[in-house]
């Protein structure tokens, strides 16, 4: 990785979508060690107003903390896909979530999976949505190793779930991987 | 040495207890809840107290109160709180009680925008208790200085015996980064004087020449009274004009005749800059990146000026920017730091550029550059 990656994952209070952001940047500077500058924004709400997180990824030092133009845009509900389709490079990637409706772009890669459908309907785990979207990342940019991302899971979070915390995270890496063959 | 990725108000904590704090009092605000909050798990470990109050007002007084006892002390707060606590800082400030008080800023006034980032709290840190009062307030830009400019104002508080903000502003508080934790054997730590002599011979305002005099812890078997109301060297109230002019210069000097030691700045790409960005907080970075972008793409010779002592002010060191063809200044609010570089620019009006943003973002280095190139319009 020489250039700077930047990353921003967006969707509503309640999605994990701050867990998700923190997770991601503890992988990347502690077990890829890179430089990580992580922010988020919230309402004051607990649940259901816009969230938002940035990541900046980078072998150099990293000075303006905020994403610019992102390379990876990862979306979870609609709200935030009005508010931060256009924040995307025009050959980034954008992740976004099959139940989303969205004007279709011109340029750039985008990748749709049912994260929200396969979390509540097959694992019977909700909340496990920002992981399976993790899995998925991992899997669309190999940017990083997958068990980087499983060891800060695996630490995170309480012991009994983290059986279901990291099947989601590799459902959602072999959902990620599917796609790529396509 | 250990490495870790926190937020820049976890790296608050992580500094104070390196530098031997034991003590917390608050009342949780965001966007400093976050250093309650760990606070209160990792205190008692460590045989510690946590203590929050019914309110703001009540944690500045536990805080102080809790310093006269030999505890490095500290609270945290925002903007409504930190109004708050403002009484009870002037008397710190004034009987000379060393404390550190974090403010993280978010946009005001009043609750204003309570997840949103502001620097509008800047002339309020200086002058926000009434009286003419010394002051150090110390500013981080990363999630690295919050750990080592906590520790530094520790020492600073411990060193001159006197409160220390530590003002931060949304962004850095909220902002995680990999950080490098020193254990207290790879710091230096200061400790405030104990008195060398024994209670009967001990004046707590007074001690020689010394413009800090050795603080006894209560409870040590020294005796003094402390009082908000001018006083003498045992601490008791005097309004004699002798006495209340001898206490306000050595109040004064003891901060502005150590600016050495207490002065902290940081410079980026200034060795031949002819234009320079002075900013502190959050809006150093964006100015970092602005200046490298200004050189690559623009070949303006630009550099950065980070104050990290915001207060007091270091006018003999914006005074030599005099030299410069323009000083851009961005901050989050209308332009207090600009106003206070009009005291000591000549001509400011043909100098000086003003980057401003009051709606809770942080400024961005494009709108840093943008004014850089148009210069003074």
């Amino acid at each position: 990785m020489s250039k700077q990656i930047e990353i921003r994952i967006a969707g509503k209070g309640g999605q994990g979508i701050l867990t998700s952001g923190y997770i991601l940047g503890n992988a990347f500077a502690l077990l890829e060690g890179k430089n990580v500058a992580q922010t988020q924004s919230y309402g004051p709400e607990a649940r259901g107003g816009a969230s938002k997180t940035d990541l900046i990824i980078s072998d150099e030092v990293i000075y303006y903390t905020k994403v610019r133009k992102a390379n990876y845009l990862i979306l979870l509900s609609e709200e935030a896909t009005s508010r931060y389709l256009d924040d995307l490079t025009s050959s980034g990637t954008l992740i976004i979530d099959s139940s989303i409706h969205f004007e279709p772009r011109k340029e750039g890669t985008v990748f749709k999976s049912n994260f929200a459908k396969i979390a509540r309907e097959e694992l019977k785990n909700p909340i496990a949505t920002n992981l399976l979207m993790l899995g998925y990342f991992c899997a669309i940019s190999d940017l990083l190793k997958p068990d980087s991302i499983k060891t800060v899971i695996s630490e995170h979070f309480r012991k009994r779930f983290e059986e279901a915390n990291l099947k989601a995270f590799d459902r959602g890496f072999e959902e990620g991987k599917k796609a790529l063959k396509k | 040495m250990q490495e870790k990725f926190i937020l820049g108000n976890e790296a608050v904590v992580e500094g104070a207890l390196v530098a031997g704090c034991r003590f917390f009092s608050g009342y949780p605000i965001t966007p400093s809840s976050e250093i309650a909050e760990a606070f209160s798990r990792e205190l008692p470990k460590l045989g510690g107290v946590f203590l929050q109050m019914e309110d703001e007002i009540g944690a500045m007084g536990v805080i102080v109160g809790a310093a006269l006892t030999g505890h490095k002390t500290i609270t945290a707060t925002s903007g409504p709180g930190f109004s708050l606590k403002q009484e009870t800082l002037g008397f710190a400030s004034f009987t000379e009680i060393p404390c550190v008080v974090v403010n993280v800023q978010r946009g005001g006034p009043s609750t204003g925008l309570p997840t949103m980032a502001s620097q509008a709290d800047l002339m309020q840190s200086r002058w926000g208790t009434h009286g003419e009062h010394p002051i150090i307030v110390l500013s981080p830009s990363s999630v690295q200085e919050c750990f080592k400019y906590t520790i530094t104002a520790f020492n600073l508080a411990e060193e001159f015996r006197t409160p220390v903000i530590f003002l931060m502003d949304e962004i850095i508080g909220h902002l995680r980064e990999k950080v490098r934790i020193y254990d207290e054997t790879e710091v230096e730590i200061i400790n405030r004087e104990k008195p060398q002599v024994p209670p009967e011979e001990y004046t707590v305002y007074k001690d020689g020449d010394k413009l800090v005099p050795p603080l006894a812890s209560y409870g040590t078997g020294y005796r003094y009274h402390i009082t908000g109301l001018a006083h003498n060297r045992h601490g008791l109230p005097s309004f004699s004009s002798e006495t209340v002019i001898k206490l306000s210069e050595r109040l004064h000097d003891k901060i502005n005749k150590n600016l050495d030691k207490i002065s902290i700045y940081n410079e980026f790409f200034m060795e031949d800059a002819e234009i320079v960005i002075v900013a502190y907080g959050s809006t150093t970075r964006s100015a970092i990146s602005a200046a490298d972008i200004l050189r690559k793409k623009h070949g303006k010779k630009v550099g950065v000026f980070q104050l990290v002592t915001v207060w007091p002010f270091p006018y003999a060191k914006i005074d030599e920017f005099n030299s410069m063809k323009e000083i851009v200044v961005p901050e989050m609010s209308l332009g207090q730091l600009r106003g206070e570089l009009e005291k000591q620019i000549i001509n400011a009006k043909e100098k000086l550029i003003g980057v401003n943003r009051i709606d809770g973002y942080m400024i961005t280095p494009d709108e840093i550059i943008e004014k850089t190139l148009r210069g003074v319009k």
